[in-house]
């Protein structure tokens, strides 16, 4: 294996009385690398502190043998692209990339060759004239995608790019991150299990600032094996099953209803065994007792 | 440079900057800055030439007491504490006190109205007043508070001594809780005053011609008023500018390789010659209209502009490195309140209208309201230079200081919010 891109080492960073990022070990290597948690799992932190935006506590990180101490360095070869992205309204598309490719340190000639390249590459070349108040929610996280990506960093960091995107849009926005992942890292922050699984080779999974799982998807869904089961059941059952187990699914069809479900402790009294998907997995790894894994992925 | 040109273009573009230049032009156009303020003409022998203070115990003290005598007697006082206008009554203890004040600036401690002595035998009649008589015969009269009576019998005492006039006049500004005419700031304009004789009309216009070149005279006028406005409206654009990069945008920008010092400058740099332009365009437009008023030949045609860099601009820098500062600490808009607030103070609590008084250090908008007194500007122009210099340093310290405040929240280190306490704060991290 590859030397990673990032390491991080015992991290920890607390708000006040809040333990955000708790003991945290984490290696990273190229391509495509999923982060998964529930809001608040410290996702944000975790992923704003490798962008120097945030002051680690304890701990070490290194993005390609830098510390992430010197910000200057670090700047230089990260691409951000925050959760809720925007830039001023009043800038067209053109004008953005050119201020932001300005504070990237980009001479002129790097910006003329580049910002047509992005354009294209994010399929914005037919919006470059409009104002930024003007696009719509899915060309503003390409645009987005296109800043992070304009000074060619050799670490991408996403938070949550996909909310809010129609499923077209995240459809085409995932392929654009596998692309942009084939020599470079790509960190997804996401809460939506599915852009994790359809892109990401390795994952990891934080729940209230600590690691609760790192492995690849078909891994976690290892991990749940033999933990997911699906039942028919009438509309009247269903409070029953519901308040025994963890449905992670409910499908009804006429009068009748197939569950999903958790049963962690053994077979459960009615359901058969099912392959669990990821998400399956995901709702398993954090409701599962002791499931902590804070080794390194 | 790049960046530079960007910002301009970004700041040359908003609603912000559009409606600065169009407060600065309004209030230029309004007090008669532009189009042209009369021209200078040479005094002719025999006319009126303004009047002057002269400074002179013997012509201050009966007039200022004679003024005070005059308000006692009908109980209101003017007075413009903080430079708004304010109607005075006192109670009867301060009546008493603002009574001994009159009674020793009084000829023998006697205060007549119309001349007690005279009044023997006669018969009184009060009307809207009140009598009762004491027990030992004697009358109080209380008289009506809206009666005025007679100053034409006050007379000051006589060899009154000048520091104990000074005395009495502090303790009934105190008395009436600052801002009259009787304080020290204000004696002595107030009252005294004597006109300005033909030489020294004549000595004023040709000083204003060989010192001031004609222009530079017209450009101290200008910059009296545009220092009004120029410390007052910079402060916003610099807080619209500051506030665009509220959460959503910030994150974008600071993790960008630019230092924040480069940014932070480059935005300061910005904002200082976008908020200097409507000035430097009128300084040409006057300079132009001079020109060809006075002959170009006669005139200092960098007047404008030296006076525009001289006196304007630290002004200006001041109110966008306030602006700059409280906007990157709070991430509000806080910072027109505070210009706001040492704006009112500094206007209202002003020295005059063309005495520069010496406030040195904090002094944030120098006053010149007269076209020439060019002695009077030389009497001050070297305190004039610290105070500018002064004020300069304290808002290049505020902007180093913005550079600091912005990279220490740059790097999640400081986070200052007043929404915190309402549970609104927008700045509040994310995990």
């Amino acid at each position: 294996m590859s030397e990673p891109s990032i390491v991080i080492e015992n991290l920890s960073k607390s708000y006040g009385t809040k333990q955000a990022l708790c003991g945290l070990n984490l290696r990273i290597q190229t391509g495509m690398f999923g982060l998964l948690g529930k809001n608040g799992a410290g996702k944000t932190t975790l992923m704003k502190t490798i962008a120097t935006l945030l002051k680690k506590q304890t701990g070490r990180i290194t993005v390609c043998g830098v510390s992430v101490e010197r910000a200057a360095e670090i700047r230089a070869i990260i691409g951000y692209l925050p959760q809720d992205f925007n830039m001023y309204g009043g800038m067209t598309v053109r004008q953005a990339l050119d201020y932001l490719g300005v504070l990237s340190g980009m001479t002129k000639r790097e910006r003329l060759s580049r910002i047509p390249v992005m354009l294209e590459r994010v399929n914005l070349e037919s919006q470059a004239g409009k104002k930024v108040k003007a696009l719509s929610g899915g060309m503003r996280q390409r645009l987005g995608i296109a800043q992070a990506l304009l000074h060619d960093p050799q670490v991408l960091i996403v938070d949550e790019p996909t909310a809010g995107l129609d499923p077209e849009e995240r459809v085409r926005f995932r392929n654009l991150l596998c692309e942009v992942a084939q020599n470079k890292t790509v960190i997804l922050s996401t809460h939506i299990v599915g852009d994790v699984e359809a892109t990401c080779q390795e994952i990891a999974i934080l729940d209230e600032g600590r690691l609760k799982f790192g492995g690849t998807v078909s891994e976690l869904c290892k991990l749940a094996e033999g933990s997911v089961y699906t039942a028919d059941c009438s509309f009247d059952e269903l409070p029953m099953i519901r308040s025994a187990y963890t449905v992670t699914g409910t499908v009804s069809k006429g009068g009748r209803h197939t569950v999903r479900f958790l049963s962690p402790n053994g077979k459960p009294a009615t359901g058969r065994e099912t392959a669990p998907t990821a998400e399956d997995a995901y709702i398993y790894c954090l409701q599962a007792r002791g499931g902590a894994n804070n080794g390194a992925v | 440079m790049a960046l530079f040109k960007l910002e301009m273009r970004r700041l040359l573009f908003s609603l912000i900057f559009l409606l600065t230049v169009a407060g600065v032009a309004a209030f230029a156009w309004s007090q008669g800055v532009i189009p042209s303020a009369d021209p200078i003409t040479k005094p002719e022998p025999g006319g009126a030439y303004g009047s002057k203070p002269s400074g002179d115990p013997a012509l201050i003290m009966p007039e200022a007491a004679v003024s005070l005598y005059g308000q006692y007697a009908a109980n209101r006082y003017i007075t413009y504490p903080n430079g708004f206008y304010k109607m005075v009554r006192l109670n009867e203890s301060k009546k008493a006190q603002m009574s001994a004040v009159i009674t020793e600036l009084a000829e023998d401690g006697v205060i007549s109205a119309g001349g007690a002595a005279d009044l023997d035998g006669k018969e009184i009649k009060i009307t809207g007043g009140d009598m009762t008589v004491n027990m030992d015969g004697s009358v109080n009269i209380i008289m009506p508070e809206d009666s005025v009576m007679s100053v034409d019998e006050f007379t000051l005492k006589e060899g009154l001594a000048w520091e104990r006039f000074l005395e009495l006049m502090e303790r009934a500004d105190d008395i009436l809780g600052g801002g009259s005419d009787f304080s020290g700031q204000w004696l002595e304009h107030r009252f005294g005053q004597i006109p300005v004789t033909y030489e020294e009309a004549l000595a004023d216009y040709e000083l204003a011609v060989t010192g001031d070149r004609l222009t530079g005279a017209h450009a101290r006028l200008f910059s009296d008023y545009m220092g009004i406005i120029m410390s007052l409206l910079p402060v916003f654009p610099a807080v619209f500018f500051c506030l665009a990069d509220r959460r959503r945008i910030a994150p974008v920008l600071q993790s960008r390789r630019v230092s924040s010092a480069k940014l932070i400058l480059t935005r300061f740099a910005a904002l200082l010659c976008g908020v200097m332009l409507p000035v430097l365009v009128m300084s040409a437009i006057m300079t132009a209209v001079y020109a060809a008023e006075y002959g170009a030949a006669n005139i200092d045609i960098w007047a404008y502009f030296k006076y525009g860099l001289f006196w304007i601009m630290p002004t200006a820098i001041t109110g966008l490195s306030i602006g700059m500062f409280f906007s990157t600490l709070t991430s509000t808009p806080i910072a027109i309140g505070a210009q706001l607030a040492w704006w009112f103070f500094d206007m209202m609590g002003g020295s005059g209208m063309y005495e520069f008084q010496g406030v040195t250090a904090l002094k944030l908008i120098p006053r010149h309201n007269a076209l020439g007194k060019t002695a009077v500007y030389l009497g001050y122009r070297q305190d004039l230079i610290w105070n500018r210099v002064w004020i300069t340093l304290i808002a290049l310290g505020l902007a180093a200081a913005s550079v600091i405040v912005y990279s220490l929240k740059r790097r999640g280190l400081l986070n200052v919010s007043v929404f915190k306490m309402f549970g609104n704060d927008k700045e509040r991290p994310e995990v």
